[in-house]
């Protein structure tokens, strides 16, 4: 509006930015620099502090468990946001367009909040449950396979590397489906429905209005729900700490659970420490795209 | 037609939420069964004995109650304190004009984007060096610390909506900043406070890593890693395997907090979980 409102937004209002703010800032900052600080040293996480210069580095870029992990993180971008995503919208789509009105729209509450419960759950405690599902001695799944005679089908879920990675992949899929469809069941509410109800007019079916018409309105959404998701999956340690704890001899982990390990079960911090620094460099690049991307549209109120 | 895409949709979508659940399903089933030699069955194996052993077992097993209180007092610690630290930052970057408004933003952004286990270590080192390590407002603090920066994004995309004219109006009405902040914006932002603190409080409570690596001691774990030991302890392959009945009772008991928690404050969790992506 005009230009009297300014005024009212000169405040600096810095008494209530500075005292909370530096306490955020020192703290993040001193953690994560002090962070970098260790991967440029030899330390077995105790005692004295050897220097090291860039050792770990070197180290790392010539460990080949080190680019799995980074291989691996990059893979999980699928089952924690590219499925989901995609997965989700149909779903949210199809809810909401057939049945979200009158008295059935509690029924899609209900789905949605079913669907959300992995959400919920501590990974800890769901991880357990789908051990017991799928361990290959004890586990359900192979139980059943046996009795009905799938002998052969009864394989090492989670402890042969590559069926361990498709588990893994199915859990973050059934661990990610309900916030996606979540979000975007709140962004179809949002978005107007007379475009919709017009192309459904002029006789356009259901995947045409999809493809043509709300895979365009839920932009923002997707957006929002790619980046957010894939930062997630890179920077993934839950479901493969809980699940496989990088078993077998390495083979699952991801950058976090490689540097965890190197951290407290190999002595070396500085190795581990070395492994987040990056991983957060990374994360870091893809979280200013994120932002860059949303200064156009939810903070457009910001902009001086 | 209509009708019938109604019934396909209906049927479609509970036979994937009952496939959704189906995890917890088995657990729940799994939970109340209590075989002679438990070690060697999976979880879903005919037995003739049912019972709530496995329940009380574990209650006193892991002294459950205890690791509530030790839950509750972490979360809370942490979602005050996240709300305490980010919402006069979002007053001051949302409402106010200063110039480092972008630069805050940025940096919170930046904040919650880095993983924990890029800061965990530090701040273990930290906390052992300083005689803390093992208190349990350790954890709780550091995930205030921590979840304030993601609850400074959050307030600030719904503050930033705040019209200019509510607070002109406010200030020609003899406001000053420190009276729109508590007279103006706080009670409009009243709904958003409670989600930010749903949404951080359950985040601290199914964190894992900084209760992991800064709670050594048996009887300050939280919820989830009570579970966990609990699993370490059961789980012995070379004496015939894990007891899944068992650790089934125990994930059931240590799930049903945040399912209530999640039933009880649905509207407000939904509403935090949607303010970051919504226009």
């Amino acid at each position: 509006m005009g230009k009297p409102l300014a005024k009212t937004r000169q405040d600096s209002l810095g008494l209530y930015l500075w005292p909370s703010f530096s306490i955020l800032a020192i703290f993040v900052l001193a953690a994560w620099l002090f962070n970098f600080f260790i991967s440029f040293t030899r330390w077995p996480g105790y005692g004295p502090i050897q220097m090291a210069g860039l050792r770990n580095y070197e180290n790392l870029f010539s460990n080949e468990d080190f680019w799995v992990s980074f291989g691996h993180a990059f893979l999980f971008v699928f089952p924690m946001s590219v499925i989901p995503t995609l997965l989700g919208s149909v779903i949210a789509a199809f809810l909401f367009e057939t049945l979200n009105t009158g008295a059935t729209r509690h029924f899609v509450t209900g789905i949605r909040n079913m669907l959300y419960i992995p959400q919920i759950v501590s990974v800890m405690i769901t991880g357990l449950i789908w051990i017991a599902i799928l361990e290959p001695e004890q586990g359900i799944l192979n139980n059943y396979l046996r009795a009905i005679g799938l002998d052969g089908l009864a394989l090492n879920w989670i402890g042969d590397p590559n069926l361990a990675l498709l588990s893994l992949s199915i859990i973050m899929i059934w661990l990610q489906l309900g916030y996606t469809v979540l979000i975007f069941l709140s962004g179809l509410a949002r978005v107007d429905q007379s475009l919709t109800d017009a192309a459904s007019l002029d006789g356009a079916n259901w995947r045409q209005r999809f493809m043509y018409v709300t895979r365009f309105e839920l932009a923002p959404e997707f957006a929002v729900l790619f980046l957010t998701t894939s930062v997630a999956a890179i920077k993934v340690f839950a479901p493969v700490y809980f699940v496989t704890g990088g078993a077998p001899y390495g083979a699952t982990n991801v950058p976090t659970t490689f540097s965890f390990f190197a951290f407290f079960g190999g002595n070396n911090a500085g190795f581990g420490a070395a492994t987040t620094a990056i991983l957060s460099l990374i994360v870091t690049v893809l979280a200013m795209i994120l932002l860059r991307m949303q200064r156009k549209t939810l903070f457009s109120e910001m902009a001086p | 037609m209509m009708k019938v895409a109604r019934w396909f949709t209906a049927i479609a979508a509970m036979v994937l939420a009952i496939i959704w659940l189906t995890p917890f399903g088995i657990a729940l089933f799994g939970s109340f069964k209590t075989p002679e030699n438990p070690r060697r069955k999976s979880i879903l194996e005919a037995t003739d004995s049912w019972g709530l052993e496995n329940y009380c077992d574990f209650w006193t097993g892991v002294d459950l109650p205890m690791k509530v209180v030790n839950s509750i007092a972490v979360s809370t610690i942490a979602s005050v304190l996240a709300v305490a630290l980010a919402f006069p930052i979002a007053y001051a970057i949302s409402i106010g004009k200063s110039k480092m408004r972008w630069l805050v933003l940025v940096f919170c952004v930046f904040a919650f984007s880095l993983p924990d286990e890029s800061m965990v270590y530090p701040i273990y080192v930290a906390a052992k060096a300083l005689g803390v390590y093992g208190q349990i407002w350790v954890p709780g603090v550091t995930l205030g610390i921590l979840g304030s920066a993601f609850a400074v994004f959050l307030f600030t995309a719904v503050m930033v909506k705040v019209p200019n004219e509510m607070i002109e109006a406010a200030r020609i009405d003899g406001a000053d900043r420190n009276q729109i902040f508590f007279n103006v914006i706080t009670p409009i932002m009243r709904t958003t406070i409670l989600a930010v603190l749903t949404l951080t409080f359950m985040a601290a409570w199914n964190n894992y890593i900084f209760p992991l690596l800064l709670l050594p001691e048996n009887d300050a774990q939280t919820i989830p890693l009570a579970l966990q030991s609990a699993a370490t302890q059961w789980s012995d392959p070379e004496h015939g395997g894990t007891n899944y009945y068992y650790l089934s009772a125990g994930a059931i008991l240590s799930a049903i907090p945040s399912i209530v928690f999640f039933l009880i404050f649905q509207k407000s969790l939904v509403r935090g979980v949607t303010i970051g992506s919504s226009r």
